[in-house]
Order: C-alpha cells, then structure tokens, then sequence
C-alpha cells in the first residue's frame, strides 16, 4: 500500500492509496501510530485513493481517532465515496467522525 | 445454478486479497452491479477475516475454501474452515460510541449479516462451513 503525508498548519493529512482491510490494517496502523507518538495529533485521512474498506480498516480508522482524541487532537476523514461511504454509514461511525469532500476542507476545519 | 467455482488458501491475511479477487472475478461473469458485487464482497471478507483472526486461534493455521455458484435469482458462496466451530447469530446494530471507547466493535459479523440476504452454518466432523446467499432478483434460479 501506499502511504504518505503532509504536515500543514498543526495539522497532518494522511493519503491512503490502497484498500483498508486485513491485508493492509498493519500497515496503516503502524504508520498513524508514528504520526501519534510524534505527536501529530491534528489527522485527516484522505480516503479518495481507498477503493475497499472493511471492518478491519474501520478499526484502524478508531484506534488513531481514539489516541488523537487523548491528546486533544481528532481524525477527519476526507474523499470516503461510494461502497466506502456506504460502509461507514452501515457502521454507524459516520456519526461520530466528521467527514469533509476534500483534504483540504478537512484541514481547514481543524482551524475553524 | 451455473457452475461451481471455487479457490482453496492457507488462512492467513495474505491470503484475503486473493479471495476478494476470486469474489470479484465471479461477480463479473455473473454480471452483477458494482453495489451487489461490493457487498459479496464484504460478506465473504469479513468471515474469511473472522476464520484467520478466530478461527484457528490456538491453532496450526489450516485452509479456508470458499466455492461460489449462481443463478439468476441468486448467488450461494460457501465458506468451508477447519478450526474452531464458531456458530454465528445475528449481532446487534455497533455502537460506535463504545468502539471508540475500545470495546469490540462487532462490525464484521454486522456487515455480514446486512450484506447478504441468508447466512446459515453447517459443522460437520472437523469442518465448518458458513452459507451466505445474496438475491438478484427474479428468475429460474
């Protein structure tokens, strides 16, 4: 998979390029957790390259959200579209993560 | 119903993608729509996710075999482990509140259950095999 990131204002936009599942939720989670124990705390994740996301992604997903929140930070999620969407509406966290079209008005809300 | 087809693999993680491949693939030659294929997809992800977490837990990692078959009324995947018999009921909706707390979110077993139309479970001799069928609509099968 692929992931990179970009550090603007306090605030850390993560962009997954690759499915979020069970074959990648190591990966993904070891590389928001170096974000987290940096302390980058402020997180969007750009969704926009993310075809398949299934509950072990969703997991991955929570477990940054969760450390974020304990430091006083949070994770945004950017680009979730189609069968994506529709499996963060299914799970019901769509309620309680914020979601935005764009990274970039992801980011910005962190200063709003 | 059409032909059976069917992959056999080791169960681990690795070996997700190319179940998904296999789901996908078949949904393409049964002609189904880019939403119908996704939740096949998801349904048989998810259990096969549950096999490799839970189901050899303890254990020597066995296969997990997955045959597929349709029709035009509805499509049958069969998902066959060799570990630990683990009868599914269908779970609650997840509260999302408490998964961020940290507790077990339930989503797998969720989707699964939203994502097709039956799931029923079979264990035989050292054998579970989990039936999820999904209709497209009608037809002569």
């Amino acid at each position: 998979m692929e992931i990179t990131s970009v550090r603007e204002n306090d605030v850390t936009v993560v962009s997954v390029t690759d499915d979020l599942d069970g074959t990648t939720s190591a990966e993904a989670t070891a590389y928001l957790d170096a974000e987290l124990d940096a302390g980058h705390a402020n997180l969007v994740i750009d969704m926009g390259g993310v075809p398949y996301l299934s509950s072990a992604g969703l997991r991955v997903i929570l477990g940054a959200m969760r450390e974020a929140r304990r430091q006083g930070g949070d994770v945004r999620l950017a680009g979730t579209v189609g069968n994506v969407r529709r499996v963060l509406d299914m799970s019901g966290l769509a309620r309680v993560i914020e979601t935005f079209p764009t990274a970039k008005e992801a980011a910005a809300s962190y200063s709003s | 119903m059409g032909d059976r087809l069917q992959i056999a693999v080791p169960a681990g993680t690795e070996s997700l993608l190319a179940i998904r491949h296999f789901v996908e693939d078949a949904c393409s030659q049964a002609g189904l729509d880019d939403s119908t294929s996704f939740d096949i997809k998801l349904a048989v992800d998810e259990a096969c996710m549950n096999i490799v977490e839970h189901g050899y837990a303890g254990m020597d990692p066995g296969s997990i075999v997955v045959s597929l078959q349709y029709g035009a009324r509805k499509l049958v995947v069969r998902i066959t482990d060799f570990g630990h018999p683990f009868e599914p009921t269908e779970p609650p909706e997840p509260d999302p509140e408490a998964a961020l707390a940290g507790e077990p979110g339930g989503f797998g077993l969720y989707f699964i259950y939203r994502s097709v139309d039956s799931v029923s479970y079979e264990a035989t001799e050292g054998a579970n095999a989990l039936t999820l069928v999904k209709d497209l609509g009608p037809g002569d099968m």
